[in-house]
């Protein structure tokens, strides 16, 4: 077990600055998620930390040991990929002493601890079996045993769950939670989908284009979105965004709607005729019955309603109590709790309350 | 999945004719083969006839045979070994490497089965003279080699290319050098393919009849060059002889197959033969 530390790490393919500057650090024993979307950088940043892609620029290091100048065998990493990788001609058994057997262990204890890790994700059955005789799920856990056998310093994960079907992904989702939980191993985790951050993670880092756009817990991800990128990114339904002013009566004007002035904005920001973006949740909408707003389409969900709005130019998504039988057609009236607002410069796209 | 029955009965027609068009040659050269010299030329053909072993007796008695089977053993074993040796890393470097011109590296491989032999074979003559390779062991396995090399690295890349490259990082990852990465991963993931191309090349080396005829003399005399120079002559073939003499060639290869046909199966069946 230990802690990881990037500091001021970058990654170049040729003339393609990949990562540029990054630094990270993963509390011993923490479950920290890597997330954004598909090309942002990060299986090279989880690469370069299991050593099979080089650095760059700066360094990385395993509680007190630069580990960036060590070959991957000396790193004492486990790490479980997207298509599992496991060795085809090994049966299960194999596959998950295989490594043990090269750190020197003995075949009693190699069988022992296999057997153990075995037990624990419920593959004994499976332990003669070659991986092409196996499902997703059971190949999935193979995987997952080959990485606990060795009692590493840290667990890496590429996308582990992204090849299984949504019902599956769910239990093992709640498996590797409670897995690295009893072991307490410093674990990173590399995703694109934020159910996977949300629910596995102590702490997420969203990045974007090879940089950090936020670090926080998954629930202030989603109350507190740091900028517009990391706000759009969260969320079941996408935030709305509209482009506000401030008015001389202290509320925002967008079009010709008006709205309550969000909590928490500086005296700077509030001083009339300034422009914001702002954003609203679609779940942090509420509805008023007098109103002049037509709803232009309408989702019944079953446990909820999700409908559109029209705004002069915009249009805002609505999610609704499906027991008010909105229709499209429909006129309501829409405020926002200045609570559960989001402000962002149109600048920078940094959040600003 | 249910075909119709005339989708069925088709297929059914189509292997029929395959395999009598496949194996039609096969049976003449047997019945030439338990023939007397006076029913083989006779026509129209025989199929009636006093079957007789004398071909056969003479054929295995004949020290120059046995001699010729030993030859061609020596070669395709020979430049089988020779070929896996250089061709499987060589695949492997072209299946893992980002070297630029690699793909170009690998169609030139394979262009060099585009030449024909004939036009290779008069500067290796003069090349094998001046090394003094001509009627050796190493100077016809060396020309076998040309002639298999390419098959090997090509059908051993796709075999290659087929294991995902994170099996080979999931062992470094568990703590396994290169070499035993190499040894220990990749090349038994790849042994129905190592299996396959082995017994195609040996095959190739087994049948090839150019090289052999142009670059050995008496020292060395393979199957196809001993019954090429001894049972055709200038004005007669000794067809009753030539036939068993065929049929025995054939069966060292037909084992061989039966004893692989396991892996054979799933090698060729990967789609990995192009
Ligand atoms: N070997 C490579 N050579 C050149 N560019 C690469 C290489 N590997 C990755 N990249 C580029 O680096 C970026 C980040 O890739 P990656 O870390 O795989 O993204 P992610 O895992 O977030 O989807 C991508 O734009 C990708 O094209
Ligand atoms: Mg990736």
């Amino acid at each position: 077990m230990a802690r990881i530390e990037l500091r001021n790490v970058a990654k170049t393919y040729g003339a393609v600055d990949v990562i540029e500057g990054l630094d990270l650090h993963v509390e011993d024993g923490e479950f920290l998620v890597l997330l954004g979307p598909s090309g942002c950088g990060k299986s090279t940043i989880l690469r370069m930390v299991a050593g099979l892609e080089d650095v760059s620029g700066g360094s990385i290091h395993f509680d007190d040991t630069r580990v960036d100048t060590l070959p991957t065998q000396k790193r004492n990493v486990a790490m479980v990929f997207q298509n599992y990788a496991l060795y085809p001609h090994m049966t299960v058994a194999r596959n998950m002493g295989w490594g043990l057997g090269l750190a020197g262990a003995s075949n009693s204890e190699i069988s022992s601890r296999t057997k153990l890790a075995a037990e624990k994700l419920g593959i004994y059955e499976l332990m003669d079996r070659k991986p092409a005789a196996l499902s997703g799920g059971q190949r999935q856990r193979v995987a997952m045993g080959r990485s606990i056998v060795r009692d590493p310093a840290a667990f890496l994960f590429d996308e582990p769950l992204s090849n299984l079907d949504a019902k599956l992904r769910g239990q093992m989702r709640r498996e590797i939670k409670q897995l690295q939980q009893e072991l307490g191993t410093t674990a990173l985790y590399v995703t694109h989908d934020q159910v996977e951050a949300m629910t596995l993670a102590t702490r997420v880092v969203v990045l974007n284009r090879g940089k950090i756009e936020q670090i926080s817990p998954p629930l202030d991800l989603y109350a507190r979105p740091a900028s517009l990128f990391v706000a759009d990114f969260i969320g079941t339904n996408p935030m709305n965004f509209l482009e506000a002013v401030v008015t001389e009566t202290n509320t925002l004007r967008t079009g010709n709607a008006t709205w309550a002035m969000p909590d928490g904005l500086s005296e700077a920001d509030r001083r009339p005729g300034t422009a914001l973006t702002l954003g609203v949740r679609p779940e942090h909408i509420l509805l008023d019955d007098e109103g002049m707003l037509p709803i232009t389409f309408v989702e019944k969900l079953g446990s909820d309603t999700v409908f559109r709005a029209a705004l002069e130019d915009d249009e805002l998504m609505v999610r609704c109590d499906p027991g008010l039988g909105v229709r499209t057609g429909d006129r309501v009236g829409l405020r926002a709790d200045p609570a559960k607002m989001h402000a962002f410069s149109p600048e920078t796209g940094l959040r600003l309350n | 999945m249910r075909h119709s029955l005339l989708a069925r009965t088709l297929a059914l027609l189509w292997l029929i004719i395959g395999t009598v068009i496949t194996l039609a040659p096969i049976l003449w050269m047997l019945l030439q083969a338990l023939k007397r010299p006076i029913d083989q030329i006779a026509f129209p053909p025989r199929f009636v006839f006093t079957p007789t072993l004398d071909n056969f007796t003479a054929v295995l008695s004949a020290p120059g045979f046995r001699a010729a089977m030993q030859d061609s053993l020596i070669v395709g074993v020979g430049s089988v070994g020779l070929g896996l040796l250089l061709g499987v890393p060589f695949a492997y470097v072209l299946s893992r490497s980002s070297m630029r011109g690699r793909f170009e590296l690998a169609e030139f491989i394979l262009s060099t089965k585009m030449l024909p032999a004939i036009v290779v074979v008069v500067p290796l003559l003069q090349v094998y003279q001046n090394l003094n390779l001509l009627d050796s062991y190493t100077g016809l396995i060396l020309g076998h080699l040309l002639v298999v090399l390419a098959l090997i690295v090509w059908v051993m890349r796709s075999f290659i290319d087929a294991l995902p490259v994170e099996v080979e990082e999931a062992a470094y990852v568990d703590g396994a050098s290169r070499l035993r990465v190499l040894t220990h991963i990749v090349l038994p993931s790849a042994v129905p393919g190592l299996v396959t191309v082995s017994a195609l090349a040996f095959i190739l080396s087994w049948n090839e009849l150019f090289f052999a005829l142009t670059l050995t003399g008496t020292n060395i005399r393979t199957l196809p060059t001993y019954m090429a120079t001894e049972y055709v002559g200038f004005l007669a073939v000794d067809w009753g002889r030539l036939s068993a003499a065929g049929l025995l060639a054939t069966v060292p290869v037909v084992l061989l197959v039966l004893v692989l046909q396991r892996y054979l199966v799933r090698g060729l069946s990967m789609g990995a033969v192009k």
